[in-house]
């Protein structure tokens, strides 16, 4: 039971300060003892859940899949090795935006069947891209994710990526419903670090996803593949500018993305994507919530 | 009196007649001489007696290699002969000086600095009248009336003793020679003695060092006096030790267990400690070891006449001598108003490195310790590891080449973020609120990891008592900051490790009302411990062996032998104690309550679980708590007097398992094992105590100690000032008495039915918010602590 400091003395929240009242008994089922788990904001999204009989997205994540690898996991730990020849395109967190992948900023590259390129964390169609790291200053960057809604050929990942697959449930639903306020509120309550900021596996298994009904959940998976061939217009177009400007991308990824927004194609593009994603994520919240029970199509 | 006393002050002005204005006199018109006891018959002119006397030294050969080595010519080349023979027949002046019947060792140090004053020899003080002995050496009566008819006697005598100090290899260092130690003559003034030395002499030049302590130390002075002297030695120092006293027999045991260099001052004469053939050792502790003296580790020296033997006033003498050959002096338990007090007083006064070691009880030792302290002694901890010997070892390190890297580089790496005064305030006031009442000026508090002491300089405002206040800690760049700051005088401040016991400095588990602080977490931690496992145990120190008299095991030291030795072997022995020391605590072996399914919907969520999940040692089956008690006991059963053995897998995977334990995990033990049960706990704590689930284990651990009672999340800027921009939390809490832990014991959730209810306050800032600042906020939460404590009662 979290008890709001209100209960106590009329008093919930100062502005900029956050004041909750626990038990010992709370503490010690949970087992945590950061102030932030129990902010009521947290709890409150997880009791919501828990009502709506949400299951832990671990249950949709093998141990092992058939390829040999495992359900979640990350890049290769250690040095980076690039190869501007390699045929392996490689993802950091950089390249990972709201709406897909940027492959115009440090567009790196490792050689194919190098220790950067570990076949269990090459990335297919479908799969599930989420960051699990953030440094200092950067902690807007940890919790985004992506789908791969097409095949970009071959690609693998850095270790501040989580690579996941999951059987049982639309990877377009699971990586929507992240972007809402439930999957972030969720991840925001579990990531911890000193210095560096991360969220581990176990706690990406233990997050709650919303039983949703397989119609639906198709809709978001089209509504999201919609959302997805925006954005990789745009960024067609940016690395079309990229070639033909011969910037350098991993030094000048700002000059590059100021080049594209002066494009009138790349920005209309990249603000219809940006657009149907907010569509998306506040039809499903709606949904999740129960105030509707069907995703209303994005308007044309 | 001197002759000049009565004189008008205008007579100062003439010149001080000098022994060759005497000698002339007497060669003019004879000296009036005292009639009952003078001979004419039998005393002849002294001029006579030099004669004579210099026929018996010719009987000693210039070529002879012996007296080369008693006189210490060895480096004297052929061309040099006239330089040679005046040597020997110098030497054999002094000795006979010795053999003068009434003339004391204090009298012929005297005579000596004379005629070093004069630039004389002692032929010529031979030749002196009875009146100038009197008024210009300064001989009784007796003495000096009775010296000519002694000198030819004396001579034949000198050249005897001469004859058999060269027999048997002993050296003969008058004040005046080159080889004399400089150090010896600052600290005798004018006075200093004749020595003689039988071994290496070349141990003289070497880095010297000198433990002392009263007579009848106590049993725990004389544990890290052997500590010490072990590091010491195992550092290639040299001790300077006397034979009788158990404090210098236990320093020259550890010289000798760590094959290590040292200086016996005896306290008689040579001849009596030296005889032909293999010598034995002149310390009665060593000689149990079985093995003969080491020649070339070893110098015996006296100042007594070779022939001498023990008598009452040697031992002040002897421990004179002692401290005067040590470069630096380490009191380890000194009593007050003693010989070693007043000799330490003077060492400081020339300017020798005094170390005096702090001392918590009320003893007459502490009180000299203290004394020495407040007269420029520098400060040390003892403890039985002899951990802070490096303090002593830097002591002959330019103060500018310690510490060379920057500042800031070299603080991340121990850890180390000071703590701003206004969170410190804060946490005062918060233990103060949660407490329900102030504390008393008699409450014990310490801050076992200090830094530059902040909690203790509010406890200081707050009129605590500085007696009761302790700081502990392992930085030494600290301590001149703590001597400067007028709010830290009179608290007890040591530079030593805040997690290892240590009872002379009051650091014992249990017993703090109030434990405050913010120790060190990430930078270097406890990653050294790991060169225990790297570097083998030096060959030596493998031979180590036991009083007891077990034989070392010469299989290991073969192996020892074959490989690079990566840290020292004093380095290594500290190490090992901190192993053994950490191996005791809890933390680093905590899986128990993931296994025994107290928890187990955590458990599920975990993948790995575990302190060590990432620690891939074993990958046929999971880490058990009974594998980790079975690895502490190989580590707690080791014999304390060997090295750990870390080619045991148990011992190795011990030492491995402490390294890679973050050393802000030990020191969240030690809060709580240093807090009395009731006693409260203020921590500021990274905040992977608080929320990582790989240290889960330590809150279950945790929760069955203390009683949280707030949780304070503090912002990343708070330690942005000292290079840091960690996320960080203050833990409140109150360690349970050993009737609540009885409860918890017997309840199924392992937290007690009437505790569960308790409420605990917890906070967090939003530092974005536009009106935000940190001072309402540590304002504000102090103020709902108050409602929240007042809703607990």
């Amino acid at each position: 039971m979290v008890v709001s400091l209100s209960q106590i003395e009329g008093t919930e929240y100062h502005l900029g300060h956050t004041w909750t009242v626990t038990t010992l008994g709370d503490i010690a089922q949970s087992n945590r003892f950061n102030p932030a788990y129990f902010e009521d904001r947290f709890v409150q999204v997880e009791q919501q859940l828990r009502e709506m009989g949400a299951n832990a997205l671990g249950r949709f994540i093998p141990e092992l899949l058939p390829d040999g690898s495992k359900g979640i996991t990350y890049g290769q730990v250690g040095s980076r090795d690039f190869h501007p020849r390699g045929v392996v395109r490689y993802l950091q967190v950089i390249n990972i935006r709201d709406t897909g992948i940027d492959f115009a900023i440090k567009p790196d590259r490792v050689a194919e069947g190098s220790h950067n390129d570990p076949p269990r964390s090459r990335v297919l169609k479908d799969d599930i891209l989420l960051t699990n790291t953030a440094f200092r200053g950067t902690e807007t960057l940890i919790g985004r994710c992506v789908v791969l809604s097409r095949d970009f050929g071959k690609l693998n990942i850095s270790q501040d990526i989580d690579r996941i697959r999951v059987v049982g449930v639309s990877p377009y639903f699971v990586g929507a419903f992240l972007k809402t306020s439930y999957g972030q509120l969720q991840m925001q309550r579990v990531i911890h670090g000193v210095d560096s900021q991360k969220i581990n596996f176990g706690r990406i298994r233990a997050l709650l996803i919303p039983d949703i009904a397989k119609e639906t959940q198709e809709e978001v998976q089209r509504q999201y593949v919609e959302m997805s061939k925006r954005h990789d217009r745009a960024m067609a177009i940016k690395e079309r500018l990229l070639e033909d400007s011969g910037v350098d991308p991993g030094r000048f990824g700002e000059t590059i993305n100021a080049l594209a927004n002066e494009k009138p194609a790349y920005g209309r593009a990249i603000k219809e994507a940006e657009e149907r994603l907010g569509h998306l994520i506040s039809q499903l919240e709606l949904v999740i919530e129960g105030r509707q029970q069907k995703l209303t199509p994005f308007p044309a | 009196m001197s002759p000049n006393d009565n004189e008008p002050a205008v007579s100062l002005r003439i010149r001080q007649p000098t022994m060759a204005d005497y000698v002339r006199q007497d060669t003019r018109r004879p000296h009036p001489l005292p009639s009952n006891r003078f001979n004419p018959q039998t005393t002849t002119d002294s001029r006579v007696h030099a004669v004579n006397y210099s026929s018996a030294k010719r009987l000693v050969t210039d070529k002879d290699e012996k007296v080369s080595a008693c006189l210490h010519l060895d480096g004297m080349s052929s061309a040099t002969q006239p330089a040679r023979s005046k040597r020997k027949s110098a030497a054999i002046d002094y000795l006979a000086l010795t053999c003068i019947k009434g003339l004391g060792d204090k009298g012929i140090a005297h005579v000596l600095a004379q005629v070093g004053r004069d630039a004389g020899t002692i032929a010529e003080f031979f030749r002196c009248s009875p009146r100038c002995l009197r008024e210009r050496y300064g001989l009784r009566s007796s003495v000096a009336d009775n010296l000519a008819s002694q000198v030819e006697q004396a001579g034949e005598k000198a050249v005897a003793i001469f004859q058999r100090a060269c027999d048997l290899g002993i050296v003969i260092l008058a004040p005046g020679d080159a080889e004399y130690p400089a150090r010896v003559r600052e600290f005798y003034d004018d006075t200093p003695p004749l020595l003689y030395a039988f071994g290496n002499v070349s141990l003289l030049d070497s880095a010297c060092v000198a433990l002392v302590n009263s007579a009848k130390p106590v049993a725990h002075a004389l544990e890290s006096t052997l500590a010490l002297a072990s590091r010491l030695a195992e550092a290639g120092q040299t001790l300077v030790v006397g034979t009788e006293s158990s404090s210098y027999n236990v320093v020259s045991l550890a010289a000798k267990r760590a094959d290590g260099c040292t200086i016996y001052v005896m306290h008689h004469g040579l001849f009596a400690a030296v005889k032909p053939g293999p010598q034995c050792e002149p310390a009665p502790l060593t000689r149990c070891l079985g093995e003969p003296l080491a020649p070339d580790r070893s110098l015996l020296v006296s100042p007594f006449r070779l022939d001498g033997r023990w008598q009452k006033g040697n031992g002040p003498r002897r421990d004179q001598l002692v401290m005067a050959l040590a470069k630096r002096i380490v009191a380890v338990d000194v009593k007050a108003g003693g010989t070693i007090e007043e000799l330490c007083r003077e060492a400081i006064r020339i300017g020798r490195r005094v170390f005096a070691c702090q001392i918590v009880e009320r003893t007459k030792a502490a009180r000299a310790n203290e004394s020495l302290l407040a007269g420029g002694a520098a400060a040390l901890v003892a403890d039985p590891a002899g951990s802070n010997v490096d303090i002593v070892l830097d002591a002959q390190r330019p103060a500018e080449t310690l510490f060379p890297t920057d500042d800031l580089e070299r603080r991340r790496s121990l850890g180390q973020f000071f703590t701003p005064p206004e969170v410190a305030q804060f946490m005062w006031n918060m233990v103060e609120v949660l407490r329900g009442k102030k504390w008393k000026a008699a409450a014990r508090v310490i801050d076992p990891a200090c830094g530059e002491g902040v909690f203790l300089k509010v406890a200081a405002e707050r009129g605590h008592a500085a007696k009761n206040c302790f700081g502990v800690d392992i930085d030494e760049t600290l301590v001149p900051l703590w001597q400067d700051d007028e709010r830290l005088r009179g608290a007890r401040l040591f530079r030593a490790s805040g997690l290892l016991d240590n009872p002379s400095i009051g650091l014992v588990p249990g017993s703090f009302d109030l434990v405050i602080g913010n120790p060190p977490f990430s930078g270097q931690g406890l990653k050294d411990l790991l060169q225990l496992t790297q570097s083998p145990a030096s060959s030596s120190t493998q031979r180590q062996r036991s009083l007891f008299g077990d034989e070392p095991d010469e299989s290991f030291a073969k192996d020892a032998d074959a490989n690079v030795h990566m840290i020292g072997r004093h380095q290594r022995a500290i190490l090992d104690y901190l192993a053994r020391q950490l191996s005791r605590y809890a933390c680093w072996r905590l899986r128990d309550g993931l296994d025994d399914g107290a928890n187990e919907s955590l458990a599920e969520t975990l993948n790995g679980g575990g302190l060590f999940a990432d620690l891939d040692l074993d990958s046929e089956r999971p880490i058990r708590a009974s594998d980790y008690e079975r690895m502490a006991r190989a580590v707690a059963d080791w014999p304390v007097d060997r090295p750990l053995d870390t080619s045991q897998p148990e011992v190795r995977d011990t030492i491995r398992r402490l390294a890679s334990t973050a050393i802000e995990v030990f020191f969240t033990e030690r809060f709580v094992q240093l807090a009395k049960p009731g006693g409260m706990i203020a921590v500021i704590v990274p905040e992977s105590i608080l929320a990582s689930d790989q240290l889960a284990p330590l809150r279950l651990w945790l929760m069955r100690q203390i009683q949280l009672l707030a949780v304070v999340s503090l912002p990343q800027k708070v330690f942005t000032g000292v290079g840091a921009k960690a996320k960080t939390g203050i833990v409140f809490a109150r360690r349970y008495t050993a009737a609540e832990l009885e409860a918890h014991a017997k309840a199924p959730g392992r937290i007690a039915e009437e505790l569960r209810d308790k409420k605990i306050l917890l906070t967090s800032p939003h530092p974005d918010a536009d009106d935000w600042s940190f001072d309402d906020y540590l304002l504000g939460v102090t103020e709902s602590a108050k409602r929240v404590a007042d809703a607990n009662i």
